[in-house]
């Protein structure tokens, strides 16, 4: 269990939030549940930092495809149609991506949970 | 304070951009705050939707249809991203259970 708890700060740019975060999601879960939570999640979530490189490409014309990647079709489709809201939304995303970035986290955590505890173990 | 701020920074902007389109004029000139314009590029694909918003704001379709028609969804996307970022707010400041498992409604940040 030690070593899954773990295993979260080796996730490509996680936040001392997003551990925190993490620890409290996979509380009621065992031991095999954990493992499968670990591998579930890891696939399922976003760097914070790629996030960054793409909300970046706003400022050369292709806008919102961070808001596309993180499953906020609308925001995209605005962001991409105005480019990035004449450059201010971008900004505001360049600025706020980490919150962006967990926000979407914390639902692939529930979704994965959700997973693992309908059953979904790899043994 | 400052967390607060901090982590709502999305949601108090967009409400901020919205009401002040609203208090703001639209068929004067004013200070303009778009990057683009102020190094010189006369033409940019959002031009004119700040514009377009304020026109909806105020109720008057047509000036908004030719000032740029995006104006109507990005009002409405610009809601919906704003009530949704308001229920998580509201999610994040209520206790947290510390030996709670995660359940649907505990969709939460941790206050660290």
């Amino acid at each position: 269990m030690d070593f899954y708890q773990n295993a979260y700060m080796n996730l490509p740019g996680v936040s001392a939030e997003e551990l925190g975060f993490l620890k409290q999601a996979t509380n009621g879960l065992d031991e095999n549940q954990l493992k499968s939570f670990f591998v579930v999640y890891s696939t399922k979530r976003k760097n914070p930092n790629d996030i960054l490189l793409l909300a970046v490409i706003g400022f050369f014309g292709f806008a919102g495809i961070h808001r596309f990647v993180m499953g906020q079709v609308g925001m995209g489709i605005l962001f991409f149609f105005t480019g990035g809201l004449c450059c201010i939304g971008t900004i505001v995303d360049v600025i706020n991506y980490k919150t962006l970035t967990f926000e979407y986290n914390q639902k692939m955590a529930y979704e994965a949970f959700n997973i693992v505890k309908i059953g979904g173990q790899f043994y | 304070m400052i967390k607060l701020v901090k982590n709502n920074f999305e949601l108090i902007f967009w409400v901020a951009a919205l009401t002040s389109l609203a208090f703001t004029n639209p068929t004067q000139t004013h200070f303009v705050l778009c990057p683009l314009r102020l190094m010189g590029f006369t033409w940019c694909p959002g031009c004119g939707l700040g514009h377009s918003i304020a026109f909806l704001l105020h109720g008057d379709v047509k000036a908004l249809l030719h000032a740029h028609w995006i104006g109507i969804p990005a009002l409405l996307i610009l809601m919906h991203r704003i009530v949704v970022l308001f229920r998580r707010a509201i999610k994040a400041q209520q206790p947290v259970d510390e030996n709670a498992a995660f359940s649907p409604t505990a969709n939460r940040r941790l206050p660290i």
